[in-house]
């Protein structure tokens, strides 16, 4: 929950909480059960889990930085849940399977696929969506640079493209161009649009400098 | 997809409590790239998803002198950054740096990359009544099985099993901490993988109230690479996989480890590939003559033959590249 | 009077940002799939999961009691035979599409399965009578059409050289990102708005109106944006009917989009085509003869899955061709971008490398040698015309394309490449029309007093860009600048309009729209004149400004256009076929064009991975309107033939009768990783008016390809698409691999 504190997962690796827990020091595998719980936050394993639906249950997520709260079945992704219960459709649901990319949006500014998620383990965390890269008339540079170049045609795959760029660039200012394609790796284009894309990317790479600070924050 | 309740728990007691010892009506949720998916399709159609996002003791990557831990919870794309995981297993690195694309690696968890189900195209078809759906046939024997196993022997089900960490995790030796209602085991990533022919069975040997806690990795020091060959360089599947590991003595490789991914039901060991590289140089010619070696044993289907030639050049890459040679594929 | 582009252009065939780019780019655009209307529901349909049974039984009675279901709508009944999987049976609509789906599954249906046939070699062997009866026979296999040029037999034994192949590439399918489907909403007044993905705005609202037995400004069809069509989505089809039909059973708007794997197995296909050709030529490469005898499967339907009478494909050779068309039982093939031609390009481009290698020639000199001749009738009587310049045209595209390419440098022999990763270099040819059609076109401007200009057309813009060029052409004409121009686009009463199919949207909608600023000039011109104390005929427009020639004097735009007081300057211009071969509208728009790409590839001979790492394509389309979105077509079509060339393919099961990879894991469509780099040169001819150029860039990359496989190899890998296994199945055959 958001009030636990934050991991430095992929540096600073496990808590001392779990050391105890995962030790080589430790006496047998059965300490990982049996280790006694020492922290208060912990809910000893007594306690029920609270049951979330299958009734329709309430659920607020945080979209774009405003607070968006819908009522749905705890089957619903986070892209149905956006498109079909919030009316956010700039992501779009083209394979539904996460084989695509046109669902991305960013997750505490990872790219994640929205339709392999369910809506519910987006609670508490920061959904951005393409839409949050326009501001009164004025694009962000990646979107802008996709208008320059003509990196759309039917723009249908458009704002996932977009959103995976804006992230990979968030993540690295300074990423090279090779790096940015990998980025797009999981976002595909049936129109055709990856050589504009190209000259975007190379562009918004000539361009490093500052390019994490025009992003608007939000 | 059908509706069902969701848990949240806390620690790995409760979600374990909420497994059930069947399989097919709770369903542990990680990144949830593979699960659903299988209930998208009705494969999977579990009252109850036990969510594993709140459980703190699965995230988190921590490296001693003797080996690493990774915990079952750490995404794809956290082992593939990790300092330590690039520095002691590059072939580890590489092989969750390829997995899927960023989106996938940033969601698809360890744990869910071993448990996943299989990708057979018959198995993930609601209408195709095959074996692990209850059914009385294999559809891909006499089908469809360009992707399919080639090391068939003895198999009623010629799926792939689909993990590409598990062929690394093998050759290097790697133990898995598993948590489930009687407590704790260890089990050893080469013992870890099954090949299942039933509704009843899964392509892991964890009872349906277990879970996946932690991989343990030793840090022996072996060379290690994984090398895939894939059809698309984006987003795909591979078609084969070798990885290998071996203690590199004075030119002389030591302790030789060669695993196949993506060619048969579970990852294939070849043992006798490793035996022919035993004590000997890694050069052009010793690893070639084990990537000959390790397509032995090899009865492939009618479609897919082709398979038996990747893995022959695929191990030969692998060990090279492992050995710190020259990449001469790459132009 | 007669209509002319203007001879000075500014805009015309400059480089302008698309319009609704930043829309597209942060999501903003809304496309049928995002509409949310009020109270509305959402429809699924089920389709039958045998690929050939009859419905023994039919009970909705559970289905109808699911929660949140409103409608039921019927297609099949009990007894109807079905002839693929995924043939529509029932239509149901229900509060959310969760309820929809769970209802759907509710459905007791009960089917007497029947025996089937999905893979066209199966046919050859044996007609197992497995689909619709057509003139009262259910044979898979129809009558061959067969035709032979009169000089054939001379010259096929006059060749000194004769070399046969086989070839092939199969069924595919479009995967449109944004399926079909459509938002039906009925109002109190019995009037129908669809909001449609449709490349058809107003066919989709006439077949509506025609099923429901509607006048047709009863119907109203809304596409603003629509997420790829390349030929599948011409009209509502079954779901979009059935979406209306449950809105007004439902009495509540109904979305009904197709899920991915009804988008690949019901939502179109290009067929296939396999054929055995042979060709004969004289020592020194000149082909004497051509023989195909090919098949490929429509599916269920009837059409020919090659354009008959273009075989041999561009190139005038001698003939003899045969095409056997064999019915399976899978969905019928629709028209995609460029029907047909990519097949014939197949059966004919690869055998030339093939002649080529044997005669010891470079192939680019084959074909020199070879092209059709400019004809000399043309040339007198539509010197503009294709057959006119045909010659000249490809010459010229060969030219450019070999010096982009540096094919004078980089080409060698077939197979004479060092290394285990071998390089080659290939090329092929293609052909198009891309006319105006015949039926009217009509676009509307409007300038008001405040200066303000709006562009209403029914036509769709599918990512063409044709809005933008809508724009461009008006504010060429009026002076202004693009995004000065208003634009009312994608909705059926905004006049007559036509699918965009063809290549015929921008060679019949520019001029429409040039006919239109002008006329709205003309008369706007007229009602200012004499507030500004000046005579119609002397006023003209320059950048953002009205000058009367006659005394000099200027106002600008805002200020000219206020004249008008309470009154509007507004005219519908109009353009067909008829309308383009007028001659006082000579070169206003025209037909046919040429094509020529260059492939290079580098080809692991150890894996059989090929990756294509530069294409280069010459194209012209006569006048080039928007060079920016014209040159991003070419590159998207050339992606769309890479796919075709190195990944697509729709694999069906023999023994389930299903596809196996409906969906976008399997049936794999390339990433930016595995992009070549793009090389576009579009070959302007402005003399020769607008022509579309949607489709032909798509038609000769997978031969270019595959010839430059050739060229890497030694060896042809004769079937699309190219994966490890096909290159190390043919280096097999070779001998011994690498």
């Amino acid at each position: 929950m958001s009030d636990l504190p934050e991991y430095d997962h992929a540096e600073a690796g496990l808590s001392r909480r779990d050391f105890l827990r995962t030790s080589g020091a430790a006496a047998t595998a059965a300490a990982l059960a049996e280790a006694p719980l020492t922290h208060a936050e912990e809910a000893p394993a007594k306690i029920a889990t609270k049951a979330i639906g299958p009734q329709p249950v309430q659920l607020t997520l945080d979209v774009n930085g405003a607070a968006m709260t819908t009522t749905i079945e705890p089957r619903v992704t986070l892209l149905d849940a956006l498109r079909n219960y919030l009316d956010v459709t700039g992501c779009k649901r083209v394979c539904d399977r996460g084989t695509c990319g046109a669902c991305t949006v960013m997750l505490d500014g990872k790219p994640v696929y929205s339709c392999t998620l369910l809506a519910l383990e987006a609670e508490g965390k920061k959904i951005r969506t393409a839409e949050s890269l326009i501001d009164g008339g004025k694009l962000d540079a990646v979107p802008a640079a996709f208008v320059k170049h003509d990196a759309q045609q039917c723009g249908f795959c458009t704002p996932g493209f977009v959103v995976a760029m804006r992230a990979a660039f968030d993540q690295n200012p300074n990423a090279t161009p090779a790096e940015i394609e990998e980025a797009l790796s999981g976002n595909i284009c049936r129109c055709g649009t990856y050589q504009q894309m190209r000259d975007a990317i190379a562009a918004l790479c000539k361009n490093q400098p500052g390019l994490g600070a025009r992003r608007k924050e939000g | 997809m059908k509706n069902f309740t969701y848990y949240r728990p806390l620690t790995a007691e409760q979600a374990v409590a909420l497994l059930d010892d069947k399989w097919g009506t709770a369903e542990l949720l990680a990144g949830g790239t593979d699960l659903l998916d299988l209930q998208k399709e009705y494969i999977a159609q579990p009252d109850k998803i036990v969510s594993l996002r709140d459980v703190r003791s699965l995230s988190g990557i921590r490296a001693t002198p003797q080996n690493l831990t990774i915990a079952a919870g750490t995404t794809l794309a956290e082992i593939a950054a990790h300092r330590d995981v690039r520095r002691l297993f590059p072939a580890l690195a590489a092989a969750a740096g390829d997995i899927g694309g960023p989106q996938i690696r940033n969601m698809g968890t360890l744990g869910g990359n071993l448990c996943q189900r299989n990708r057979c195209w018959y198995f993930r078809d609601e209408h195709t009544p095959c074996l692990l759906k209850g059914g009385d046939k294999c559809f891909a024997i006499d089908g469809e099985n360009r992707y399919h196993a080639i090391f068939t022997q003895g198999h009623k089900c010629v799926i792939v099993n689909p993990s590409t960490l598990a062929p690394v995790l093998i050759a290097l030796g790697a133990q898995a901490d598993v948590f489930g209602p009687k407590g704790s085991r260890k089990i050893s990533l080469a013992e870890f993988f099954h090949a299942p022919s039933s509704a009843s069975e899964r392509e892991h040997v964890l009872a349906p109230n277990e879970m996946v806690m932690a991989v343990t990795v030793p840090a022996a020091g072996a060379k290690n690479a994984s090398y895939e060959v894939r059809h698309k360089q984006s987003y795909d599947w591979p078609l084969v996989q070798a990885a290998v590991a071996f203690q590199y003595d004075n030119q002389r490789a030591k302790n030789v480890r060669i695993v196949l991914g993506h060619v048969a039901p579970v990852p294939h060991v070849a043992a006798v590939a490793a035996k022919v590289l035993e004590g000997k140089e890694v050069t052009e010619a010793t690893a070639s003559a084990a990537g000959e070696a390790a397509t032995e044993g090899a009865m492939p289907l009618s479609q897919n033959a082709y398979k038996v030639k990747l893995v022959a050049v695929a191990v030969k890459r692998a060990l090279l590249t492992a050995a710190g040679h020259k990449k001469y594929w790459e132009v | 009077m007669a209509t002319s582009w203007p001879k000075k252009r500014r805009l015309i065939g400059s480089k302008i940002q698309r319009l609704d780019g930043p829309a597209k780019a942060t999501g903003k655009a809304k496309y049928s799939y995002d509409i949310n209307r009020k109270g509305m529901l959402h429809a699924v349909l089920l389709r039958s999961p045998y690929a050939h049974a009859k419905i023994k039984s039919l009970d909705t009675n559970d289905a109808e009691k699911m929660p949140g279901v409103k409608a039921i709508h019927p297609i099949k009944n009990v007894g109807d035979e079905l002839f693929w999987a995924g043939e529509e049976i029932l239509g149901l609509a229900a509060d959310t599409e969760e309820h929809a789906l769970d209802a759907v599954r509710a459905v007791k249906i009960e089917y007497e399965v029947l025996p089937h046939l999905v893979k066209e070699e199966d046919a050859l062997k044996n007609d197992p009578q497995t689909v619709s009866p057509v003139g009262g026979k259910r044979t898979n296999v129809l009558a061959a059409k067969e035709a032979t040029s009169e000089g054939f037999e001379k010259g096929m034994a006059d060749a000194a050289m004769i070399v046969e192949g086989s070839y092939g590439v199969p069924t595919i399918c479009h995967q449109c990102l944004e399926a079909h489907g459509l938002v039906a909403e009925w109002n109190a007044d019995g009037e129908l708005t669809v909001w449609a993905s449709t490349q058809a705005v107003t066919a989709t609202a006439a077949i509506l109106a025609q099923h429901f037995r509607l006048p047709a400004n009863k119907v109203k069809c809304i596409t603003h944006y629509m997420g790829g069509g390349f030929g599948s989505k011409f009209g509502p089809d079954i779901q979009g009917i059935v979406a209306a039909e449950l809105a007004r059973k439902a009495q509540a708007p109904v979305k009904l989009m197709l899920d991915r794997a009804s988008e690949i197995t019901a939502g179109g296909s290009r067929p296939s085509a396999y054929g055995k050709v042979k060709i004969g030529a004289t020592k020194d490469g000149k082909v004497t003869a051509y023989e195909v005898d090919c098949y490929g499967t429509p599916g269920v339907g009837l059409s020919d899955t090659v354009t008959f009478n273009a075989l041999p494909y561009v190139y005038p050779f001698e003939y003899k061709r045969k095409h056997t068309r064999i019915r399976t039982n899978t969905q019928l093939q629709r028209a995609m971008r460029a029907p047909n031609h990519p097949q014939n390009c197949a059966l004919t481009e690869f055998i030339l490398d093939d002649l080529a290698a044997k005669l010891e020639m470079d192939p680019m000199q084959l074909r020199l040698k070879n092209l059709p001749q400019n004809d000399a009738n043309a040339i007198q009587n539509a010197p503009h015309s294709l057959p006119a310049l045909r010659h000249t045209i490809y010459t010229r595209e060969i030219e450019i394309a070999a010096a982009l390419s540096k094919w004078k440098e980089k080409w060698h022999p077939p197979g004479k490449s060092p290394g285990i990763v071998k390089h080659g270099i290939g090329m092929a040819l293609h052909t198009w029309a891309g006319q105006a059609v015949p039926q009217r076109n009509e676009c509307t401007v409007i300038i008001r007093a405040d200066g303000s200009v709006t562009a209403r057309t029914s036509t769709q813009d599918l990512g063409t860009g044709q809005r933008t060029v809508t724009a461009l052409v008006t504010a060429e004409i009026l002076g202004l600048e693009p995004e000065q121009i208003a634009l009312e686009f994608g909705e059926s009463p905004n006049g007559a309009s036509s699918g965009s199919g063809g290549s015929t949207t921008i060679p019949s909608q520019a001029p429409a729209t040039l006919r239109a600023a002008t006329a709205a000039r003309d008369e706007l011109f007229a009602k200012i004149a004499p507030k500004l104390q000046a005579k119609a005929e002397d006023l003209v427009l320059e950048r953002g400004k009205v000058v009367d020639r006659a005394s000099g004097k200027s106002w600008d735009w805002k200020k000219a256009c206020a004249a008008l007081g309470e009154e509007k300057a507004q005219a519908t211009g109009f353009w067909t076929a008829a309308e383009s071969n007028k001659p006082e509208n000579k070169d206003v728009s025209s037909s046919g064009v040429g094509g020529v790409q260059i492939a290079e590839v580098l080809v692991d001979t150890e894996t059989g991975v090929v990756r294509c790492t530069q294409i280069v394509a010459v194209q012209d389309c006569g006048m080039v309107v928007n060079r920016l979105t014209c040159e991003s077509q070419v590159a998207g079509g050339v992606i769309m033939g890479l796919n075709y060339a190195l990944f697509e393919e729709r694999i069906m099961d023999r023994a389930t009768g299903r596809q196996v990879n409906p969906d976008m894991e399997f049936y794999k469509l390339g990433g930016i990783e595995d992009m070549p780099k793009i090389l576009v040169h579009l070959h302007d001819m402005p003399e020769r008016g607008v022509i579309g150029v949607g489709e032909p860039p798509v038609i000769s990359t997978h031969a270019a390809i595959g010839n430059a496989i050739f060229n890497a190899l030694g060896v042809r890998v004769p079937h699309t698409p190219f994966t490890p296994e096909r290159v190390l199945a043919a280096l097999a055959a070779k001998g011994g691999g690498q």
